[in-house]
């Protein structure tokens, strides 16, 4: 590493322009469909405007103060971090334990690879319409199956205890295969000569995993950590397909209650989604932020 | 003896895989069969698994209700234009942050990550805004250059870069290659399995996005499918029987795409295996 | 081989950028009068100029673009008499229409006007009408009835009323509608209760729905779904919800807690309504056979025909204080800065719209109630026999918080969340009460 580092500083001057010029199409576009775009959503957040864009006046800091004080608010808050806080975990360990079974390139393994990438294909507007349909308590197949099979049938997404885990095991469920995919990528391209040398030094199934596997994946597994945790946090079109939000609440995340008083409910008001979408927005930064130091840490860690 | 371990612990990855693979199958045969069936069978109780009636009608009234065709095209043009746009930049600007070093590349990709945390549905009106000023509304331009780079792709790419063995550019180097040679030449096609994968995700996302369509064209004639087909999900009345048919049509492209993508995906990951 | 994916991959990325900027470029040509927006100079996508005057002088077409929410069954038929209208009509107008989901509507449509890219003519609830209006976004067309000489004194006064804010006109009526009460009669026949006999008190509502429930059969008396208001309940017992006229909250009334109590015991302790069901589902039942009475608005007659479900149409039930039903309708609309050529267009598509043919073959094919009064006289009106059953339930029709901004609000923050934790059980209807009533006085302070 350090003898690598002092080669590469001759290259630094020749190397920054050249950068420069890579990054210019992409930060371009961000800059002005990305970033202008959200500073005038950060602008929005401190004034009186509702999305007809008439009569705009200033609002100080009325809407955050508002915000602290809504229980809805906190509520898709608590739903919010509820549905990442399992999710997250569930579809990467899931993901992970698969990767064990999978990551290898014979026929079988492709095939269920393959498989598993299916949902992912669908869009989640499909998968909610069908996952709804299944599991509907009353007409669903799921459910009646269920029933005749002797089990006494939960309401799945009717049930306020309930409707949650559903929408999040239906999210793992579609999404797994891709973070499997990435993930078997990932291992498939680990020289199969570092194994080589565990087998030599007499070390197990188990032993490699961990020694080998991991280290070898981090930066993959820290990619989809923190991209999953990221668009968890956002989390709308699963409870807008299929809960709209209920029972009572109980699925009413962040993202949908910004779309709720900014679109849904009249007097649209703007200024204070826009108060609330700046609030999410600190939270997940925050959140990627101790996520990225956590996880790098453990991934550079790891691989001296 | 640890023979025996291995045996039963194979066997038990067997059954894990094979359970989870019927999981996964079972809701979308469910989809496929179920579009076949009448507007009786749907809602049918006690529910049935296969149609007892099996029936194109669905897919016919579908295919009345809408331009199904101009807006196959549409998407077609809107998601294979994103796609092939963003995989360049994507991959470019993640190539500069994983394999070069500048001044503020920490804070640049930091900034970066950042635009990935602001839900979509609130820069959506100054977008729209936006992209009515620029005279694109409801142009394949508008709708495309938009989405032409994300930040998810440039993470995607830097961390694949990242993960790749230093040697490979310093040899480009000795050789006196450019920097765009070697990321033409050397560093993208090691990327093959990541630029395919990237690929299918921008590719399916877009194909499945149904707010930012419907909100950058203003004519039935410029809409994307899947947006096209929201509106066969009835406001007051939902009709579940074409509601199956569209989600079906929707889909059948991209299964078709991805049996064919899939193929060439693990097989560019088995042949890019770092050989050294 | 690599070399060639990377040029092949950098070459398509040029053509592809190129082609769709022509690509836009050209469509934009072609399609100048379905882009123009509203004001008399329109630009369009690649910056052509022209004025809408202009086209209809030359004799040119005048394209209306004409967005609605009838993405159901309904918009089928809604489509067939939109395309006739452009064969047939001698005006040289041709309606493009458009039709999306009411949520993505309403996040289209503000940004629309206020870039002026609106469309011309706009179909959505009457609901809608007063956040609009408040905010300056849909022209006043009180001049409808001089410039096209309809007849507005043949409009029943309860429909028109619903187009209007502030005494001044918005739209022009397209449907009407109440909540009826839907009964399927063989279900009725199975429990032994007359199939010709609909209930018509609160407690005769309840005494069938015990009845009609059987969980054994996965059978349900009454559904109930938890994401609609249930005026009709408040109003029979003499409550109310607010009064609009002087921002009252008359949410915590003894009327109202007694009608509580009796839905609570109905859905949580005898279980007549499947548990935390949504319209749609409700719908679905419906029509499966699952369900013995519903009460719902005329876009169930449709399914249950299709479906061949033997079924009657009654008003809704009566309590202490009579028997009401929410009113609510679809009017046409003319978004803000629509320029007077396209208005005028457009009111010739609202006139069409209101001749008896038109009425009529709406009527029929969707069950929604007659209020044009010539045409309530039409024998073969009279001889319908879906038509005529609601016409009795049409009469007790009631306004709910009509022309009044906060209405959807109260609906959306207040009285939704009322009925659902009551019909859940989540909270006795005292403490439902008291909780919805604060949020009440919480909207009502804006």
């Amino acid at each position: 590493m350090e003898k690598n580092k002092g080669k590469r500083k001759k290259y630094v001057a020749h190397n920054q322009k050249c950068a420069y010029l890579f990054l210019l199409p992409s930060m371009f576009i961000l800059s002005v469909f990305v970033f202008v775009p959200l500073i005038a959503s950060f602008v929005i957040s401190i004034t009186n405007m509702n999305i007809f864009m008439k009569d705009v006046s200033f609002a100080g800091l009325k809407n955050f103060i508002q915000l602290f004080k809504d229980s809805r608010v906190s509520n898709a808050t608590f739903n919010s971090l509820y549905f990442t806080l399992l999710e997250v975990p569930l579809q990467i360990g899931l993901a992970l334990l698969m990767t064990v079974c999978l990551a290898k390139n014979n026929r079988y393994c492709k095939l269920l690879r393959s498989i598993y990438y299916l949902p992912f294909v669908c869009s989640m507007t499909a998968i909610g319409i069908v996952w709804s349909m299944l599991l509907d308590p009353n007409m669903g197949l799921f459910a009646y199956w269920l029933k005749q099979a002797g089990f006494d049938t939960i309401a799945f997404l009717k049930d306020p205890k309930w409707a949650m885990p559903t929408v999040i095991a239906v999210t793992a469920w579609k999404g797994f295969g891709y973070t499997l995919t990435l993930m078997a990528a990932a291992v498939l391209n680990i020289p199969q000569s570092l194994y080589e040398a565990a087998d030599m030094d007499g070390a197990g199934g188990f032993q490699k995993f961990i020694h080998i596997t991991i280290p070898g994946i981090w930066s993959t597994i820290s990619f989809c950590i923190v991209t999953s945790t990221i668009g968890a946090m956002q989390m709308f079109d699963q409870a807008y397909v299929m809960t709209q939000g209920g029972p009572l609440n109980k699925t009413e995340t962040v993202v949908q209650y910004i779309y709720d008083r900014g679109f849904q409910t009249a007097p649209y008001n703007l200024g204070y989604a826009s108060a609330i979408s700046v609030y999410l927005f600190v939270i997940v930064a925050v959140m990627t932020l101790v996520l990225r130091k956590f996880v790098l840490n453990r991934g550079e860690g790891a691989d001296e | 003896m640890s023979k025996r371990k291995i045996r039963l612990s194979t066997v038990a990855g067997y059954v894990f895989t094979l359970l989870a693979a019927v999981t996964v199958l079972i809701p979308i045969l469910w989809l496929l069969v179920s579009s076949f069936k009448t507007d009786a069978g749907v809602i049918k109780f006690p529910p049935e698994f296969f149609p007892e009636e099996w029936t194109l009608y669905q897919y016919l009234y579908v295919g009345d209700s809408i331009p199904i065709f101009k807006m196959t095209k549409n998407t077609v043009v809107f998601a294979g234009g994103v796609t092939v746009l963003s995989l360049l930049f994507d991959s470019m600007a993640g190539y500069a942050f994983a394999r070069m070093r500048f001044r503020g590349s920490k804070l640049l990709f930091s900034i970066i990550l950042l635009t990935m945390m602001v839900p979509f549905q609130i820069i959506m009106t100054p977008l729209y805004i936006e992209v009515y000023k620029f005279h694109l509304l409801d142009t394949y331009l508008g709708l495309i250059l938009p989405r032409a780079t994300s930040a998810f792709g440039i993470y995607m790419m830097s961390s694949f870069f990242s993960g790749l063995p230093k040697s490979l550019e310093e040899s480009g180097r000795i050789d006196g290659m450019s920097e765009f040679r070697i990321f033409r030449s050397i560093m993208l096609p090691l990327c093959k399995p990541a630029l395919v994968s990237l690929g299918i995700f921008h590719f399916m996302n877009n194909w499945n996005d149904l707010l930012y369509p419907l909100m950058l064209t203003s004519s039935q004639n410029k809409r994307t499918l899947s947006a096209g087909l929201a509106v066969l999900v009835g406001n007051k009345v939902i009709k579940y029987g074409p509601t199956l048919a569209a989600t079906m049509i929707s889909l059948a492209p991209l299964l078709i795409l991805y049996i064919f993508c899939q193929k060439y995906f693990t097989e560019g990951v088995a042949t890019s295996g770092i050989k050294e | 081989m690599k070399k060639k994916i990377v040029s092949t991959l950098l070459c398509a990325a040029i053509c592809l950028a190129s082609l769709a900027g022509c690509g836009g470029g050209a469509q934009g040509g072609q399609d100048t009068a379905s882009n123009a927006p509203a004001g008399t100079s329109v630009e369009t996508a690649d910056g052509q100029t022209e004025t809408a005057a202009d086209q209809a002088a030359s004799g040119e077409k005048i394209t209306l673009e004409f967005w609605n929410v009838f993405t159901g069954s309904d918009g089928d038929i809604l489509r067939q008499i939109v395309d006739n209208y452009n064969s047939i009509n001698t005006d040289n107008i041709e309606i493009q229409m458009d039709i999306m989901p009411n949520d993505q509507l309403q996040q289209k449509l503000p940004a629309a006007i206020a870039t002026g890219t609106a469309p011309d003519i706009v179909l959505f609830g009457v609901e809608n009408l007063a956040p609009y209006v408040s905010n300056d976004s849909l022209e006043d067309i009180s001049d409808f009835w001089e410039v096209t000489g309809v007849d507005k004194s043949n409009i029943l006064d309860n429909v028109l009323e619903l187009s209007h804010v502030n005494g001044k006109l918005y739209g022009t009526p397209m449907q009407y509608n109440v909540t009826y009460l839907y009964w399927n009669k063989d279900l009725f026949r199975d429990a032994g209760l007359d199939p010709e006999k609909a209930p018509e008190t609160l407690d005769e509502l309840a005494e069938y729905a015990e009845k009609l429930t059987d969980p054994s059969k996965n059978q349900f008396g009454l559904a109930l779904p938890t994401n609609v208001t249930y005026m009709q309940f408040l109003w029979a017992n003499g409550g109310d919800a607010d009064d609009p006229e002087t921002n009252r909250n008359l949410l915590d009334s003894k009327e109202n807690l007694k009608t509580l109590e009796w839905l609570q015991d109905l859905t949580v302790n005898k279980k007549v309504s499947p548990s935390s069901i949504t319209g749609p589902e409700a719908d679905t039942m419906l029509q499966a056979g699952q369900i013995g009475m519903y009460m719902s608005g005329p876009w169930q007659i449709n399914g249950l025909r299709t479906q061949g479900i033997d079924f009657g149409i009654a008003p809704c039930v009566a309590g202490s204080a009579g028997a009401f039903s929410p009113a609510g309708g679809c009017s046409y609309v003319i978004p803000k800065g629509v320029d007077e050529e396209h208005r005028l267009a457009a009111y010739k598509f609202m006139q069409y719209w209101l001749t008896d043919d038109i009425l009529k073959e709406w009527s029929q094919k969707n069950g929604f109630p007659v209020w044009s009064k010539t045409l309530m006289e039409d024998s073969e009106i009279q001889n319908d026999e879906v038509l005529n059953s609601i016409s009795k339930a049409t009469e007790i029709g009631r306004p709910y918080n009509l022309g009044y901004s906060l209405a959807s609000q109260i609906d959306k923050d207040v009285m939704i969340p009322l009925f659902e934790t009551v019909m859940t059980g989540a909270a006795t209807p005292e403490e439902a009460l008291k909780k919805a009533s604060q949020a009440m006085d919480g909207v009502l302070a804006q």
